[in-house]
């Protein structure tokens, strides 16, 4: 009974930082997301986790192909190669994705338990994209 | 009632032993979750000291191998790392969960130097920014000392240490360790199961107290009980025997009374009216008495008073008025109305019996004595007196 009890409080306090870092992970592409300069937020991204998030931002449009999108968000698993894609500016959950792969204009991503957020800067301004002021503090000289 | 006054007494007590015994569980019990608080405090405490310790002594490795200046010789040699990196992660356990060097660059953002890490998609890039979720790694470079930090909110992190690394005397970069919130469960977990041992001890004994409060009362419910006749309700010779005998009895008069010719009240009228004179008598003699006055059925139609005084006299007159009362009011039984006289024998001496017995015999001498002279009398050393 005992040990049933610590692995249910166990359990819950694992569920419970999941939903935690969840509710965290939806805030944060919210906040990147809007705080780009885009002309609309249609959004293509392959991966289930980040579609099941992202469907729960209003005013974000999901689009099953990646010619309509004016933002693709990749990960490690689910990049995109679409070679007709090539021109839409990336967000991925990577760092060394960001770091490879020049159309990256940013990344978020759990580093050592903590959220990270970075922004190239002369990639966004390639893609002749803005942030929000609050974002400035996020920017990286990331060629 | 000198004697049952012993008992209550006697029951304060085990009720009262039983009450402290309880208050002391009580805090004998929040006693021992202070000591556990403080021992799991200590215990905490003593976990993160010794991880530090580990930690400094990475940090030790660090400086020893990045002389004279560590943030040049990491940016020029790629192998440095790789080495230092594989050196770190020899300090890594399941409780330390990230290990890492940053340093602060120019504009003032913290960066990866080095990341223990084993796992290469896990693994910091060099000079990736780290970002803080607590603001311990400027206080490490504003005081130069270990900080802490403890994660509230994060599920997998607990204690975040940052540890200075020294360079020419001032902080050159940061060792960062982050313990593992497993550590914490851990201890958690083995102190929940010493609290929750700790708790079913004190609620089996809880319960044995309850246990013990409802012995005492139902030992002394029952003892009472057990003292006292069915049928009137006066004592009765186990009460004579076991709480009288015990007491000074030399301080009582004994009056000893018998019902006159009670066989024909029953052979006439029945034993059922026989038992409701018994317990009509019983009842007009209690309310002759007092409090501190006994009145005990000896046997049959036989009883007695230990009247609580040394006073002679008045022994005798409470006697006669016995005697006077059940002579003048006759008893109303359905629907008979029966007379009834009672003849009496006084022991007005008792302190000179050797025991309860002797000083018995001696009132039952007299009641013989009131028989003899024809009943519905008052007989005292020898003498009929009324």
């Amino acid at each position: 009974m005992k040990k049933l009890m610590i692995w249910l409080w166990l359990l819950l306090s694992v569920l419970y930082s999941s939903n935690l870092e969840s509710e965290i992970d939806r805030k944060i592409w919210k906040r990147i997301i809007f705080d780009l300069s885009l002309k609309e937020y249609r959004i293509y991204t392959i991966d289930r986790q980040l579609q099941d998030i992202l469907c729960k931002i209003p005013g974000i449009t999901l689009v099953k192909d990646c010619t309509q999108a004016t933002l693709i968000i990749e990960t490690r698993k689910t990049v995109v190669t679409d070679e007709r894609c090539l021109e839409i500016p990336r967000l991925s959950n990577d760092y060394r994705l960001l770091v490879k792969n020049a159309n990256e204009i940013g990344a978020f991503f759990w580093m050592k338990g903590r959220p990270t957020i970075i922004l190239s800067k002369p990639r966004l301004e390639r893609f002749g994209l803005k942030v929000d002021i609050e974002l400035e503090d996020y920017l990286e000289d990331i060629e | 009632m000198k004697v049952t006054r012993q008992f209550d007494l006697v029951l304060k007590i085990g009720i009262t032993i039983l009450t402290l015994l309880t208050v002391a569980m009580i805090y004998l019990y929040m006693q021992v979750d202070k000591v556990l608080a403080s021992t799991r405090q200590e215990m905490i405490e003593m976990i993160i000291n010794r991880y530090e310790m580990e930690l400094k002594n990475a940090s030790a490795m660090v400086v020893e191998n990045t002389r004279p200046s560590l943030i040049e010789r990491l940016s020029d040699s790629k192998g440095l790392r790789r080495d230092l990196q594989r050196s770190l992660s020899y300090f890594k356990t399941p409780e330390v969960e990230h290990l890492f060097v940053i340093y602060r660059d120019e504009r003032g953002r913290l960066r990866y130097l080095l990341d223990g890490e084993r796992e290469i998609e896990h693994q910091a890039m060099f000079m990736q920014r780290f970002e803080p979720v607590s603001d311990i790694w400027e206080r490490t470079y504003e005081t130069g000392k270990t900080q802490l930090y403890k994660h509230m909110k994060n599920g997998s992190l607990w204690v975040s240490i940052a540890i200075p690394i020294f360079e020419n005397g001032r902080v050159a970069a940061v060792l960062g360790g982050d313990l593992s919130a497993s550590i914490r469960t851990d201890v958690e977990r083995k102190f929940t199961q010493i609290k929750s041992m700790m708790f079913t001890v004190a609620v089996i004994i809880a319960l044995m107290l309850v246990f013990g409060y409802f012995q005492i009362y139902y030992y002394f419910k029952g003892r009472s009980k057990s003292f006292v006749d069915p049928l009137t309700g006066a004592y009765n010779r186990k009460f004579l025997y076991e709480v009288i005998a015990n007491a000074n009895y030399a301080e009582y008069q004994i009056i000893m009374y018998d019902v006159d010719h009670f066989k024909r009240v029953n052979d006439t009228f029945g034993h059922e009216v026989g038992d409701e004179v018994l317990k009509m008598l019983t009842q007009r003699i209690r309310k002759m008495l007092r409090k501190e006055d006994h009145l005990v059925r000896f046997g049959g139609e036989e009883f007695i008073v230990f009247l609580h005084t040394v006073n002679k006299k008045e022994a005798t007159e409470v006697a006669e008025r016995l005697k006077k009362s059940i002579e003048t009011s006759p008893f109303v039984i359905g629907k008979n109305i029966l007379s009834i006289t009672i003849s009496v024998g006084i022991n007005n001496d008792a302190k000179e019996a050797h025991n309860i017995d002797d000083a018995i015999e001696v009132a039952d001498e007299q009641l013989y004595c009131a028989k003899n002279a024809g009943r519905n009398r008052v007989c005292v050393n020898g003498v009929v007196v009324s």
